[in-house]
């Protein structure tokens, strides 16, 4: 097992029942060969309100409801999902907003 | 007589300033629903009455400022007024928006749109009650801001707050500043491409409209309050409907958009200090909203701690925050509140103003510019009160501020050696909207190819792609997907405003918003014809502008503004390695000519202007 750091910025804390002020910083624990996106999966079945905006329908498809920071870098591309993570990594959830 | 018209007057007033003369125009049904209102509208009545040669300035310059068919209907954020001219800073199309009354007024009043000609010889103001219009004297309102100019027009014509809409100019606009705005309802700004200099230039203070006594006829009123049910639940699903845009702040931040200290880092702690969570928890704020909308996004603000205690204004925007926090590494979110205030109240746009500021900062810092080369003030970065007088200086022309009130790109190209470098700007003089684009490479390509001097799609307000023929999210960093999102959604922004409706509210919720102009007017319009209206807007400025001399070589970025971000979230991310391919890209969605910049013939005949196309002949002739 691993330990990896999720930080929810901003209004995604609300999904996570995080009403105060600052970032939600989370210590999760996982199987080594877990990947952004399985992390994902498991932060939606963890936190329901966030499983149904993250997905679309049956969890089949991400929706551009969140922008994924690791170790400070956005990832962008969907392949990049697929990235394993590594014990001690920081993972960023943030709103995907853009306009205002 | 022709066919009933339903959700629009079908009159425009028209105006001449140089012979103070006013008249009615009617408006045909096939007029109407080829450009709808707004800026479709305007579009069509600045290409063809203003000859694209000539000088913003020129008296024969019109200015348009018009409701749409939605206008003054129960579908909320319809009290908006798009305004649409030969804008000041790029000399090309301007097209600009702002919410509040005035649009909704002015459908009440019976006219769907107004356009000023020639140019008075002293200061007036134009007056609208109960379909009646006159031009006023100004010249006791003469070096008013925009809130005192509304203030006293109200007094003197007698009406209260909200019996009354008032746009007017500040001395920024008087004094034809390059970047001067409009200020509508205290705290309604129309920004862009210098609009509110074309006001001045024609010696237009304000125009104030009565709230009157007509309504707006619309064809179906049961179906289109289901429709404006149904959009206004769209707009919930966003976060603006609850937080305005006070929230977005830390979100930019996280996500490597915040401007920061003049583009030179994306790192920015103070973030939290700014953000609506807390500042509305803060400061004393009270709700303010527009014509007809139940969100909770505009405000009034009471300033509760720090140096500016006892300061009350409207709450800023995400932008005014971004350009009076961040961009000018400003650490005070009460100094924030009275720059963003004060400088609405010159009546000059935030944006082209955080841009000349930070610049001036970082020239400051490096010694490039000294105390003496700025009338006494110290530039040092987040210095509140230097700020506010240096903006003074620049709407009243004086000293230093004579050469900044040209604009960032100008100042810079004057000052010349490595401070060109410095300066965020584009080839034709535009410069971004409050964010660092780096980070956000739809708006720096849509920026930097716009006709109008800013955006011209929006794809965060799109809640569904797949209606443009596209996957349902992209990579936000790929040359070739953000060239696709931005050459397909274009057309959506310029649709909204010829609607003219506000984004917060109606999104890019192109379907319901095609029933909606069903329900409003009767015409069986599709999805496809709605999306063409934006289009046709935008066709029609490109022909204008590349004659107007903004041709595509001008489709570049400044230095600083195309540099790869050396830290924070987007630190390496380089726009510019695939820019040319991205253009490539752009401009084959656009059904433009990549060397020339014009639109293909068959992309105007799909548009229905094949009237254009001797004018696009004739430019490729060389004449």
């Amino acid at each position: 097992m691993m330990k990896v750091t999720v930080e929810v910025m901003s209004w995604l804390k609300e999904d996570f029942n995080h009403k105060s002020q600052g970032s939600l910083v989370l210590e999760e624990v996982v199987t080594p060969g877990t990947s952004i996106i399985d992390l994902i999966h498991l932060m939606a079945d963890k936190y329901p309100k966030f499983g149904k905006k993250v997905f679309n329908g049956q969890k089949q498809e991400l929706t551009d409801y969140c922008l994924v920071i690791l170790n400070g870098s956005i990832v962008s591309a969907s392949a990049e999902l697929n990235t394993e993570l590594k014990e001690g990594d920081t993972i960023k959830f943030l709103p995907f907003f853009f306009g205002g | 007589m022709g066919a009933k018209l339903y959700g629009t007057t079908g009159k425009i007033l028209r105006v001449d300033l140089s012979k103070e003369r006013i008249w009615e125009e009617a408006l045909d049904e096939a007029t109407l629903r080829k450009y709808f209102g707004g800026t479709c509208l305007g579009a069509k009545y600045i290409y063809d009455e203003v000859d694209p040669k000539s000088q913003w300035s020129d008296p024969e310059n019109r200015f348009f400022v018009g409701s749409g068919p939605l206008g003054g209907t129960r579908v909320a954020g319809s009290g908006s007024v798009s305004f649409v001219t030969k804008g000041a800073l790029t000399n090309g199309f301007a097209s600009t928006q702002a919410n509040g009354f005035f649009g909704a007024f002015l459908k009440f009043s019976g006219f769907d749109a107004i356009i000023f000609q020639g140019a008075a010889t002293n200061w007036k103001y134009l007056y609208i009650h109960d379909g009646i219009a006159e031009l006023r004297d100004a010249r006791h309102l003469k070096g008013q801001d925009t809130w005192e100019t509304e203030e006293s027009i109200k007094k003197e014509l007698e009406y209260s707050e909200r019996s009354m809409s008032v746009l007017s100019i500040g001395p920024a606009g008087e004094n034809l500043v390059k970047f001067a705005c409009i200020v509508g309802d205290k705290g309604h700004v129309a920004a862009h491409n210098g609009i509110g200099a074309v006001m001045g230039s024609k010696k237009l203070k304000a125009l104030a409209v009565a709230r009157g006594k007509g309504k707006v006829e619309v064809k179906d009123a049961e179906q289109l309050a289901i429709v404006a049910k149904q959009i206004l639940e769209s707009a919930k699903k966003m976060v603006v409907f609850d937080w305005g845009t006070s929230r977005v702040i830390s979100a930019a931040e996280g996500a490597g958009w915040l401007p920061i200290k003049n583009y030179n880092t994306n790192v920015f702690p103070e973030h939290s200090l700014f953000v609506g969570d807390r500042v509305r928890s803060v400061f004393e704020v009270k709700p303010a909203p527009c014509w007809a909308c139940p969100s909770h996004h505009c405000h009034l603000m009471k300033v509760t701690e720090g140096p500016y205690t006892g300061y009350s204004g409207e709450e800023p925007e995400y932008e005014q925050w971004a350009a009076w926090g961040p961009q000018i590494y400003q650490k005070d979110p009460g100094a924030a509140v009275m720059l963003a205030n004060e400088v609405d109240r010159l009546g000059v746009d935030c944006n082209e103003s955080s841009w000349v500021v930070g610049w001036v900062m970082e020239c400051y810092e490096k010694g490039i510019l000294t105390k003496d080369d700025l009338d006494g003030l110290e530039m040092t970065w987040g210095n509140a009160e230097a700020t506010l007088a240096l903006m003074k200086n620049i709407a009243f022309r004086r000293g230093y501020g004579n050469i900044l009130a040209e604009g960032v790109k100008h100042a810079a190209e004057q000052l010349g050696g490595e401070a060109v470098n410095w300066a965020i700007y584009t080839g034709k003089r535009n410069t971004p909207r409050g964010h660092d684009h780096r980070g956000r490479w739809v708006e720096f390509l849509d920026t930097i190819v716009a006709d109008i001097g800013t955006y011209e799609t929006n794809p965060g307000f799109i809640p569904d792609f797949t209606i443009y023929g596209l996957p349902k999210t992209y990579d936000i960093f790929s040359h070739e997907e953000v060239s696709t999102v931005v050459g397909k959604t274009k057309g959506s922004l310029p649709f909204l405003d010829s609607l003219v409706t506000c984004m917060f509210i109606t999104r890019f919720e192109l379907p319901l918003l095609c029933q909606a102009v069903k329900a409003a007017t009767g015409w069986d319009v599709d999805l496809q014809e709605g999306f063409n209206v934006g289009r046709r807007a935008l066709n029609i400025m490109r022909v204008f502008n590349i004659q107007a001399g903004l041709t595509p070589d001008k489709e570049r970025p400044s230095a600083r503004y195309g540099s790869i971000p050396v830290d924070g979230p987007i630190k390496g991310k380089d726009i510019m390695s695939g820019w040319e391919n991205m253009l490539d890209n752009y401009y084959k969605l656009m059904g433009w000519d990549r060397k020339t910049g014009l639109p293909l013939p068959e992309t105007l005949s799909q548009l229905g202007l094949e009237h254009l196309i001797k004018d696009v002949d004739r430019v490729k002739g060389g004449n």
